[in-house]
């Protein structure tokens, strides 16, 4: 249902403590008001979104921005094992790095991401980046609403 | 091949730190059976080894690998053992105690004397062809003997292997060097969006506590680091031309300027400019290296331009194995002494506060020209406008291999 994920929450997965920060900034200061959850490396996502360890209480969030050159798991194999799992593969993930390399844009949509977005140097162009995101995957586009959803009623879902 | 152990070891260490592959034995059958399995440029020997004498290994070695070459050591030099080593086909002769210096300047000797060695059998195969080349139709193919013959063709076939694992190594670097802008620029990038942001977020949230001059600085950080921005863009385009793989299309270059044209709108419009251009051919090529090659000169002409009314002319000249393009504008014209320098990379003739930019635009399209296996010049005077042209190949298939 259009419009539900609205108050979603976004997941960052970010190893650069100034990315982190920026991208905090930026979502402050166009005062969105969905809760912002980072993880900084790759494992810690997957530890984030299948509920494991001391993330057994994560919210499912409203989408996912994933960077690429991660320490531990790296954003492709992050990417990749979300992408194959039937409950998480349905949550949006967009890329956000600033890689332009042709490899790795093709690459992250080989395997299955689902925009993939270059970080803009300019910070007044970084902010409108982020609100375009949100807009667009919490607002405009259809997804299957699973987010209030307990983890074992997606599994039976997925079936 | 050394009975003493550190000896051995060390003279290893001294080559291996320049890079010599080196394999020890501390017998003679030892150093056989590896000879055996292998070959060597160069045999490092004792003159005494535990199992036999120096001068008996040498004549094994060249039954087994006559192109190998010998170094003899000795701790007890003697006109005697000298001149058996010698006769024995030893190529040079050391005396310990020695200095790991010295094995690497004799092994250095040897090695480049082998390599001259191949050149000369190199310049045989030339001479060989060019005799080759010469000869009369009709003349009979080969004026060697079949011995000869085969010879050539054995060091022909070997030098063709050199060549082949050159160019390998050379394709290598080449790409490693693409990869290592491609990625440098990428790295580049981060730190500086650090930079940018930091700066930004300053002046935008503690303008009150910094003083006018304090903000006319982090204002100065700030174009700073967008002209950076920029510069690194322009090195990522530039190490993607011949490197980004894209499909050689047909393109009809009437729409393709007319697509340029819109989106130069902004300018042209504010500047109150004008684009010609009239039945230019349809060409086979790549469309975002023509579009981006067009764009730079259609840009710089209205760029460098104080006309109240900038004009720019595209023109196409159909030869009968090229076209002919050229772009003239009514522009501020280039003075003669700077056309050669004009396409190199970072080349400016201007200040920023002039005309903005970061003097890669021309360095591209010379880079993009060359690589559909073509030429770019220019032809102006300071104060007349100025005309590029650039000529390219009709058929992709003579544009540059990589590019396709």
């Amino acid at each position: 249902m259009k419009g539900i994920l609205q108050k979603s929450p976004i997941l960052l997965v970010e190893d650069n403590e100034d990315d982190i920060l920026i991208t905090k900034k930026a979502i402050e200061k166009r005062q969105i008001m969905n809760n912002l959850f980072v993880v900084h490396d790759g494992q810690e996502a997957l530890d984030f979104l299948r509920r494991t360890g001391k993330y057994e209480n994560a919210p499912r969030p409203g989408f996912v921005l994933l960077d690429l050159n991660m320490p531990k798991l790296d954003g492709f194999e992050v990417l990749k094992e979300i992408k194959r799992h039937p409950e998480l593969k349905s949550i949006p993930i967009i890329i956000l790095t600033t890689s332009e390399r042709d490899e790795d844009v093709s690459k992250a949509y080989a395997l299955g991401c689902n925009s993939y977005i270059v970080k803009s140097v300019d910070f007044s162009k970084f902010i409108n980046t982020v609100i375009e995101i949100r807009q667009y995957w919490l607002e405009l586009a259809e997804i299957p609403s699973t987010c209030d959803s307990k983890p074992d009623l997606w599994g039976n879902l997925s079936v | 091949m050394d009975d003493d152990k550190i000896i051995l070891r060390s003279l290893q260490k001294a080559l291996e730190m320049e890079k010599y592959s080196v394999d020890t034995a501390e017998t003679g059958q030892q150093a056989i059976e590896k000879l055996k399995d292998q070959s060597f440029n160069l045999t490092l020997l004792d003159i005494k080894l535990p199992d036999m004498e120096g001068t008996e290994l040498i004549k094994e070695i060249d039954k087994i690998r006559p192109e190998v070459k010998k170094i003899m050591i000795t701790g007890f030099p003697t006109i005697e053992n000298t001149r058996e080593s010698l006769n024995a086909g030893a190529d040079a002769f050391l005396v310990k105690p020695i200095s790991p210096q010295q094995v690497l300047e004799v092994v250095r000797k040897k090695v480049k004397e082998q390599e001259e060695n191949d050149n000369l059998s190199l310049e045989k195969v030339k001479k060989w062809i060019e005799r080759q080349m010469d000869r009369k139709p009709g003349e009979n193919i080969a004026n060697v003997s079949e011995e000869e013959a085969k010879n050539l063709l054995f060091i022909l076939d070997y030098h063709n292997q050199l060549l082949q694992e050159k160019n390998r190594l050379l394709n290598q670097s080449n790409d490693d060097l693409q990869n290592y802008t491609y990625v440098v620029s990428h790295d580049l990038k981060a730190p500086l969006r650090s930079i940018q942001s930091f700066s930004t977020f300053l002046l935008e949230d503690y303008s009150n506590k910094i003083d006018e001059t304090g903000q006319d600085y982090l204002r100065r950080i700030v174009k700073a680091a967008t002209n950076m921005n920029e510069l690194i863009g322009d090195l990522l385009i530039l190490s993607r031309v011949g490197r980004k793989f894209t499909e050689v299309e047909k393109i009809d270059l009437n729409n393709l300027l007319e697509e340029i044209v819109s989106d130069l709108c902004p300018t042209i419009k504010k500047r109150n400019a004008e684009v010609i251009f009239q039945s230019l051919p349809t060409v086979n090529t790549q469309r975002i290296w023509i579009k981006q090659l067009f764009m730079n000169l259609i840009d710089n002409g209205l760029k460098f331009n104080k006309s109240a009314t900038p004009r720019i002319e595209v023109q196409c000249k159909i030869e009968p194995e090229h076209y002919l393009f050229s772009v003239r504008d009514n522009g501020i014209g280039i003075d003669k002494q700077y056309h050669g320098k004009l396409f190199n990379l970072f080349e400016r003739l201007h200040t920023q506060e002039e005309f903005e930019g970061t003097g890669a635009g021309l360095a591209i399209c010379k880079r993009i020209v060359e690589n559909f296996g073509g030429t770019i010049w220019v032809e102006s005077e300071l104060g007349k406008g100025s005309t590029f042209y650039f000529k390219i190949p009709k058929k992709p298939d003579s544009q540059k291999k990589e590019m396709l």
